[in-house]
Order: C-alpha cells, then sequence, then structure tokens
C-alpha cells in the first residue's frame, strides 16, 4: 500500500501560459511570479508565454497562477520526474 | 562550457513550453525525430504513447543513465500537438514505486515465497499439463499487441480451448456490440480531427475534461480563439466538463434510451430527417425477442410507428429532461448546415442496454445524416491504452480470432490455422467463457461446476475492477484446487490473493505497440531495463508455450512439428526467444506483429508495416501503400474522399454492412427500467468511475506521490441536500452499502461532481476502498458488459444504520 511521503525536492516544469490579453505580461507580473517561485520567462507570442520554473509545490502553484487576474490559462508541457517525491497538496476529504 | 543537469532541464523546459507557444501562434512546429536522440548532456530522447487512457498521447521520453529522467509531450503527434495531461506528465514515475515486484514469487502455507523463473514456469506448464480445457488467461487493454497476440495464439491455436478474455470485456464490449450491429464491422469510422471540425459536441454520459483530458483541451482551445462550438452535456451528475458547457441535461438513470428515441421521434415527425443520406446508404432494424446482435430486420413505417410514443412529454416523465431541451436536440439534428460529433465512454457502454444505446446513437447520427464529413461523427472513446488496438483488433475475446474473424465460423477459423500453420481442426469452434462467467466458474467449487481451475492474470487487476467483488472474484479463498497466477509490476488486490506471482516488466522497460480509440497504432522501443528479475509478459507466454512443448503438449507444435512460436534471425536461424537471455536477440515484437499483420485484411483494417510505425508517429488503418511506394493512413472511414476502400462516386459505403448492401442499420431499442432501482430499503443510486489524477485502478498513479498527493483516497459525492438529510457533513465517514456489500468512505460535499438529489459517486481507483464489492455484477444481455453506472444502495452515518430510509420522493432531497 502507497504511503505519502513527507520530503518535497524541487522539480523543473514547463508552462505555457494562455495570459488575458498580449499586453498583461508586464515587468510587475513577472515581478510577482518570480516572487513566489524561480521562474524564468521565454519569448512570448501573442497570448501565450513560455515559462520554465523551479519549485516543490507544483500543484499549489499551478493553481495560484490560474488566479492571477493577467491569466487565462496554464498548460503543463514539460515535468522533471527524476526528484522522487513532493508535498501533500490535496483537495479531496482524506481517511487518515 | 559546460551545463549541469538543472540548468540542462530548465533549457528542455523552455524549449519545450517555447515550442507550443510557436504552435498556437501558427508557426510551424520545429522537427523533432521520431527516432531516438542524445543530447549535450547525456540524455536520450525517444518516442512513446503514454501508459495510461485510450486518447494515445505521443510522448518523449528522456533516459539518462538507465532512468527515466523527464518528460514532455510530443509536440508533432497529431493527436496531442505538445500537450499532456497532468497523469501523462508524470508517466515515467510509475517505473518508480519502491514496491516493484522484481522476483516470481509462490505461496506455500499461506506464505509467498521467492522461486526461480524457471520453476515458475514449470509450474504453470504442468497446471495447464494436467488439465489444459480448464486453464484461462484474463489480460487487458493494457496488453501491448504482440503481448495480446501471443496470449491469443497460445489460447487459441495451441490450447485450442478460447478461454481468454481481457477487462475490455468490462470496458468496451457494449461499442463493439454497437458497432457490430450497426455497421458489421467494428471501432469508429472518424477520428478526433472530428473534434477540430464539429459545431455541436454532445457528451453523452461522458467526462472528457476528466478522463481523456487532452482531447477536451482540443475544444476547449477552440472556444478560447473564439469559434463558436456548441457544447452539450447529457449526464446523470455534474462534472467538470458541465462546467465548460452551453447546455447540461441531466437524465434519470437507463433512460439515455428514452432520450435518443425522441430524438428519432422528432426527427420524423417534424420531417427533418436526411431522406436521401437513409434512402441511399441505410436500411431498419429492431430487436428480436430474446435479444441478439441482429435483430430482426424492419420497414420505415414499422420503425416510426415505433418510435411513436417517444413524445418529447413522454420522455420528459422517463428522463427528467424537459420536453424543450429533447426539441432543441431534435432541432439541432435536424439542421444540415451544422456538424455534430457525440462523444461517449464507459456512461453507455457499461449499462445493462449498453449495445442498444450504443446502436441508438449512431442511429440518430445516420438518420439526420450528421455522418461522413470531419466534424459529423457518432465516436466512443476507450479508457485502456490499447483496447482497440490489442482487444478489438487482435481479438482477446473469448469468441473472437484476429482481425474480426469469429472461432464459430468456418471459414475464419481455417484462415487462421492457415496463417499459424496449423492442421485443420486444431482451433475450437466453441467460444470460451466471458469475462462475468470466466470468473464466475473460478470461483465455483469444481463439484458444483466451476470448471476454471486455473486463471492466469496478465496487466490488469480484477481483484478491484470487477464488479460484485465478494461473489466473483473473493470467493477464490478457501477452494483448494484452484489456482491464480498473476504477473504484475506491484502488489495490488488481485496478487492479494494470487498463488503464483511473476513480476512484469512494463511500458518502456519492453518494446511495444498500442492501438488507440482512433484506430491509430503507435509503436515504442524499450529504453530501460526492467529492475530486477522482471521480465515481459510476451515472454512469459512464450517461456510457457516452449515448455509445454517440451513436455509433448501437440498442441505447441505447428502442421510440420515446429514450435509455434518460432523466430528466425536474419539468417534464418531459430533464435531460442523462450530464455530470456535470448528475448531481445532479435526484435520478437517486430516477428509478432508481421505475423499477426496478415490477418488485418479481411476486415479491411489492414495495418502499416512495423518498419513504417517506426517512423511515425502512430498511423490511423486502414494504411494502404500507394503506387510509389509510400504508405498512407485513413482518417475517416467509409467516406470516399478520405477512405481507399470506398467504390469511386459511392460517396459513402459501409463494406462490411450486416446486409450485404453497402447499407448502415438504424435501429430501434425500447427503453427497459434497469434491473435494480432504488426502493425504500436502498434509496439511492450509485455511479462509479474515474478521476482526473488515478487512471483505473491506481497501481500505477498511486505510486507517483505528485499524483497520490493530490488524491490519496477514494470518498462518497453526495448531494448537499441528501448529506443534510441524512446528518453528513463534510469528511464524515459514511458506509456506503448495497445488496451485494459495504463500505466506508469519507464524504466529499459540494467536490469536483455535484450529484442530484437521491445519487451518490465513488471513485474506483483506491484499493483500500473497494466499492466494487458493492456494484451490480448484471450485464448487457448482448456485450456481457456489467453495468458500473447505476445500482441501488443506502448511505449512512457510521455506527448510525438506519431502520428504514425514505424512499425517493419521501424525502427533503426529493424537494429540491
Amino acid at each position: 500500500m502507497p504511503t505519502p511521503s513527507p520530503s518535497a525536492p524541487p522539480t523543473v516544469h514547463g508552462l505555457v501560459i494562455t495570459l488575458q490579453d498580449a499586453e498583461a505580461a508586464t515587468e510587475a507580473f513577472r515581478e510577482r511570479l518570480r516572487a513566489r517561485a524561480e521562474f524564468y520567462f521565454g519569448e512570448q507570442h501573442g497570448k501565450w508565454l513560455p515559462v520554465s520554473v523551479i519549485t516543490d509545490a507544483p500543484r499549489a502553484l499551478h493553481g495560484w497562477l490560474e488566479q492571477q487576474p493577467e491569466i487565462a490559462a496554464v498548460d503543463v508541457v514539460f515535468v522533471e520526474i527524476d526528484a522522487p517525491d513532493s508535498t501533500s497538496e490535496t483537495s479531496a476529504p482524506s481517511i487518515s | 562550457m559546460a551545463i549541469n543537469r538543472r540548468e540542462f532541464l530548465l533549457s528542455s523546459a523552455m524549449a519545450a513550453a517555447t515550442a507550443v507557444v510557436a504552435r498556437r501562434a501558427g508557426a510551424r512546429p520545429a522537427e523533432t525525430s521520431p527516432t531516438a536522440v542524445t543530447t549535450a548532456d547525456g540524455i536520450r530522447w525517444d518516442k512513446a504513447p503514454c501508459r495510461f487512457c485510450g486518447t494515445g498521447c505521443h510522448v518523449r521520453v528522456g533516459v539518462r543513465d538507465g532512468r527515466v529522467v523527464a518528460i514532455q509531450g510530443e509536440r508533432l503527434a497529431e493527436v496531442n500537438k505538445g500537450l499532456l495531461c497532468v497523469k501523462g506528465y508524470h508517466v515515467g514515475g510509475i517505473l518508480y514505486g519502491r514496491d516493484r515486484l522484481t522476483q516470481p514469487l509462490l505461496r506455500r502455507n499461506g506464505n509467498l515465497e521467492p522461486i526461480s523463473w524457471e520453476s515458475a514456469i514449470d509450474i504453470i506448464a504442468r497446471r495447464i499439463m494436467e488439465k489444459p480445457e480448464s486453464f484461462a488467461i484474463y489480460g487487458s487493454g493494457q496488453w501491448t499487441i504482440p503481448e495480446g497476440y501471443a496470449a491469443q495464439k497460445f489460447i487459441k491455436g495451441g490450447l485450442s480451448n478460447n478461454h481468454i478474455e481481457p477487462n475490455a470485456r468490462l470496458c468496451m464490449a457494449s461499442a463493439v456490440t454497437g458497432f457490430l450491429s450497426t455497421y458489421g464491422v467494428d471501432e469508429p469510422a472518424g477520428c478526433y480531427d472530428d473534434l477540430d471540425n464539429a459545431d455541436v459536441v454532445i457528451m453523452w454520459g461522458n467526462n472528457p475534461a476528466e478522463m481523456h483530458p487532452v482531447l477536451f483541451s482540443r475544444i476547449i482551445d477552440r472556444v478560447a480563439r473564439g469559434e463558436k462550438v456548441m457544447l452539450i452535456d447529457i449526464g446523470t451528475r455534474r462534472t467538470r466538463t458541465t462546467e465548460f458547457c452551453d447546455e447540461y441535461l441531466q437524465f434519470r438513470p437507463q433512460t439515455d434510451l428514452a432520450i435518443a428515441n425522441g430524438i428519432a421521434h422528432l426527427l420524423i415527425k417534424n420531417d427533418t430527417w436526411d431522406k436521401e443520406f437513409v434512402s441511399k446508404y441505410c436500411n431498419f432494424r429492431t430487436d428480436n425477442d430474446p435479444l441478439d446482435l441482429f435483430g430482426r430486420p424492419c420497414s420505415f413505417e414499422e420503425y416510426k410507428k415505433l418510435l411513436e410514443p417517444y413524445t418529447p412529454e413522454h420522455v420528459e416523465k422517463l428522463s427528467g429532461v424537459p420536453a424543450e431541451k429533447i426539441r432543441m436536440l431534435a432541432d439541432l439534428f435536424g439542421r444540415r448546415d451544422l456538424r455534430i460529433t457525440s462523444l461517449w465512454c464507459m456512461g453507455m457502454n457499461q449499462h445493462t442496454r449498453g449495445t442498444a444505446i450504443n446502436r441508438l446513437v449512431h442511429g440518430i447520427h445516420l438518420l439526420s445524416g450528421h455522418f461522413g464529413r470531419p466534424g459529423d461523427a457518432p465516436t466512443s472513446l476507450t479508457g485502456q491504452p490499447s483496447a482497440c488496438g490489442t482487444a478489438r483488433e487482435v481479438g482477446t475475446l473469448a469468441h473472437l480470432l484476429p482481425g474480426g474473424r469469429l472461432v464459430a465460423k468456418e471459414a475464419h477459423r481455417r484462415d487462421a490455422e492457415r496463417i499459424w500453420n496449423l492442421p485443420e481442426g486444431r482451433i475450437n469452434p466453441r467460444p470460451g467463457y466471458h469475462t462475468v462467467l470466466l470468473w464466475n466458474k473460478f470461483c465455483t467449487p469444481t463439484a458444483e461446476g466451476g470448471d476454471i481451475s486455473t486463471v492466469w492474470v496478465q496487466v490488469t487487476n480484477p481483484g478491484q475492477s470487477l464488479p460484485d467483488l465478494h461473489r466473483l472474484f473473493q470467493s477464490k479463498k478457501g477452494l483448494e484446487d484452484k489456482f491464480l497466477i498473476v504477473s504484475e509490476v506491484y502488489p495490488t488486490a488481485t496478487t492479494e490473493i494470487a498463488d503464483l506471482i511473476l513480476p512484469a516488466a512494463m511500458w518502456v522497460e519492453k518494446n511495444g505497440i498500442f492501438g488507440n480509440s482512433e484506430r491509430r497504432t503507435q509503436q515504442w522501443f524499450k529504453m530501460v531495463n526492467p529492475p530486477g528479475d522482471a521480465r515481459d509478459d510476451a515472454w512469459m507466454t512464450i517461456a510457457v508455450a516452449r515448455r509445454l512443448f517440451e513436455l509433448g503438449h501437440p498442441g505447441m507444435r505447428d502442421k510440420d512439428g515446429n514450435f509455434i512460436f518460432t523466430v528466425r534471425d536474419e539468417n534464418g536461424r531459430e533464435v531460442p526467444i523462450w530464455e530470456w537471455e535470448h528475448y531481445y536477440d532479435v526484435n520478437v515484437d517486430r516477428a509478432l506483429y508481421e505475423e499477426y499483420r496478415q490477418f488485418s485484411r479481411l476486415k479491411h483494417k489492414d495495418l502499416a508495416p512495423y518498419d513504417e510505425l517506426v517512423k511515425a508517429r502512430g498511423l490511423r488503418w486502414p494504411v494502404v501503400q500507394h503506387e510509389d511506394g509510400t504508405w498512407h493512413e485513413t482518417p475517416f472511414r467509409f467516406s470516399e474522399f478520405s477512405d481507399p476502400y470506398v467504390k469511386k462516386g459511392a460517396g459513402i459505403q459501409f463494406y462490411h454492412s450486416v446486409t450485404k448492401d453497402d447499407r448502415a442499420l438504424i435501429w430501434f431499442c425500447a427503453y427497459e427500467p434497469p434491473p435494480e432501482q432504488p426502493d425504500a430499503d436502498f434509496p439511492l443510486w450509485l455511479c462509479t468511475g474515474r478521476v482526473l489524477e488515478h487512471w483505473h485502478t491506481g497501481t500505477m498513479t498511486m505510486r507517483v506521490p505528485q499524483l497520490r498527493n493530490a488524491m490519496p483516497n477514494a470518498y462518497v459525492e453526495m448531494n448537499l441536500a441528501d448529506a443534510a438529510a441524512l446528518g453528513l457533513k463534510n469528511g464524515d465517514i459514511a458506509v456506503v452499502e448495497s445488496r451485494r456489500g459495504r463500505i466506508e468512505l469519507p464524504v466529499w460535499l459540494d467536490g469536483r461532481g455535484k450529484p442530484p438529489p437521491g445519487s451518490v459517486f465513488v471513485p474506483f481507483f483506491d484499493e483500500r476502498l473497494l466499492i466494487n464489492e458493492v456494484t451490480l455484477g448484471e450485464t448487457c444481455p448482448i456485450s456481457k458488459e456489467p453495468d458500473y453506472k447505476k445500482c441501488a444502495v443506502r448511505v449512512y452515518p457510521k455506527g448510525r444504520p438506519p431502520a428504514r430510509q425514505p424512499a425517493i420522493g419521501d424525502r427533503p432531497a426529493d424537494r429540491i
């Protein structure tokens, strides 16, 4: 039976951020993201902004990104899986 | 300057994201190699289809130092265009759970003890030699095509008993019987391109936002770009899919048949049916009594008369869907200027009238002419990665031979015996047991007619996925003469009572080929070694066959006396592939697949040569060679503009039609109440299914921390008012109980899904909370597929069982 793991090493993720509009990715917006995690920004095309990010809480980060007013959607396109575990970030009720 | 591993992964992540952005912005995608490439830091990237559902997304797998270290979506793959779902991005992690099975284990005096592979193979062979007629193999749509083909040939061409079934019987058997009885041949005519072209997409009891998220995002992307696509969810509970839909039509369980008949009724009454399409391409048919696969012919006048009772008001009374919404659906189907795609999966298939509802949805597409143009398609989806490729096309069901042949049909048996070089009469004409019957026979004492004594389970987990588990699986315990063999990658509910456990290689630890939901065949190569002593499933089958050959079983020889799995090298020398150390001396997958490919022509399901699959990211059959030597896939079957087997000038040609006149069948099937409905003792409907984070019984995804932590356990999803009436709050432990069993689960209110009053939902991925101890074992009488979507239960707080619950109609919830 699998058991939850307490450790949460950071992993690398590639994301495609769909912005609400092409002007939304201001420097203030980028700073807000960098304050949350280690973000790297690629070349924006229209409403789409490629980023790579290092995080130990990808699910929480994903949820936070989706709540940002400048962001319409977030797609994951790359995941590092070598690091074995991440934190528990469940929304379902627990049996424990 | 050398870069470190983290910097490299960051640049790879950025490259993947940038490529997807460029493609979305309209740029042509940069080329990626379909064959393996090694990048500067020593990571070797190769292609593979994802291991999970039937969508068939392509991934690029990054391997370094013999270990999978990264996954990215394959941006050139037509299926997923660079995207993957949350499971797909973590697919590499399924290899590295801490409790992988690494050595064969034999149960002695109740304890599992390590044994050698040689002993394990010998034990299986001797069990079979003793009673070959009572041996069965139970696999799944997770078998690769060569694995399933090897098991199929072993049972039907070697042992002559036909007791082979896939778990796919539990998932899509009703889709198969629906296609067969409508078109005379299995599998969808359309493909995923329909999702790019439809004006209206109707989900029939389907939740693709969670179950097939990459396909669903393909539609949602169109909406995000400003295209007008109408989404309609016809369901029994609100799901994540509902949130994106323009219309949600909530129906009472089982009454989807009435809704489909109501649409057909209005198409005729309003004179909006497509007379030209029907007169050129269709016949009418209805059920026999008792029900059977092909029914009886009926005239249009009889069909019209049979539909007369299904007025919108009558359908509203049966289904709960407002009459005006039935009219809205009929009006949409009545418009030729729209393109309509219907999607379905388990909601229509796991149904005691599963064949009937499949036929009816095909029927309203045919009656309205919404067929054969991109975007106009009735399309079933599959839940397993090779349910189509291995279960349906290889034919690993008890009544089938490869390529759509039937064991009961003499010409088909002769054909298979010719391809397999077997003596005439080797293949048994009597179908084996279907899944529910097979497990019932295995769990019944031999003296009471339980004539299956040994079952070998490969690549599936029936101890969790069968319905009515106490009766169909757990009652094996204590039957001393029954023997359960399980080849697996992790401990499961099935290995829990296994007598012999064989450690298996999985996914990119072996070569493989899958066939997805849109007729696309996808190949990959082995990339890493399996752990410990784990080995390929096909090798296990071949090794047992060879041991039987050595023990003198006559079925293991062809008519020239050669071993039935003889594989030769390029110099014509036989390679001893039954010895593990020689198994990869040749490409056994290639040899098995090329032999199997000979079966694919009869039903015009022509498969591409293996070497063409190596170069592609999957090809949709029929794959036909042109005069210039190139191979071409077929996106749209039966349509002249796409399918090379359609006669010139025919437009549409159903060239395997039941009636042998190139016409499909429009069926009438009556609505019938389900075999079990809520009553005073069990007043609630139970529906079961999957969740986004976990695949099937969770044996793989529960080993991936990111997925397990996101959804760590099963739950019972309840209606707020029902829960309040029962005194249950979010997180309380509730008992869910049916006439067959009971389990305790935490309550989840206002979660992802929102069941209507009078119903609950429980996912089946959690091996600690086996909801299938509660579900019903009743099956569709034609497809033999069980109904996991509806049975009667009662729910109450743990420790406070009610004396008697109020019946539906008398509860507070009914007043909502």
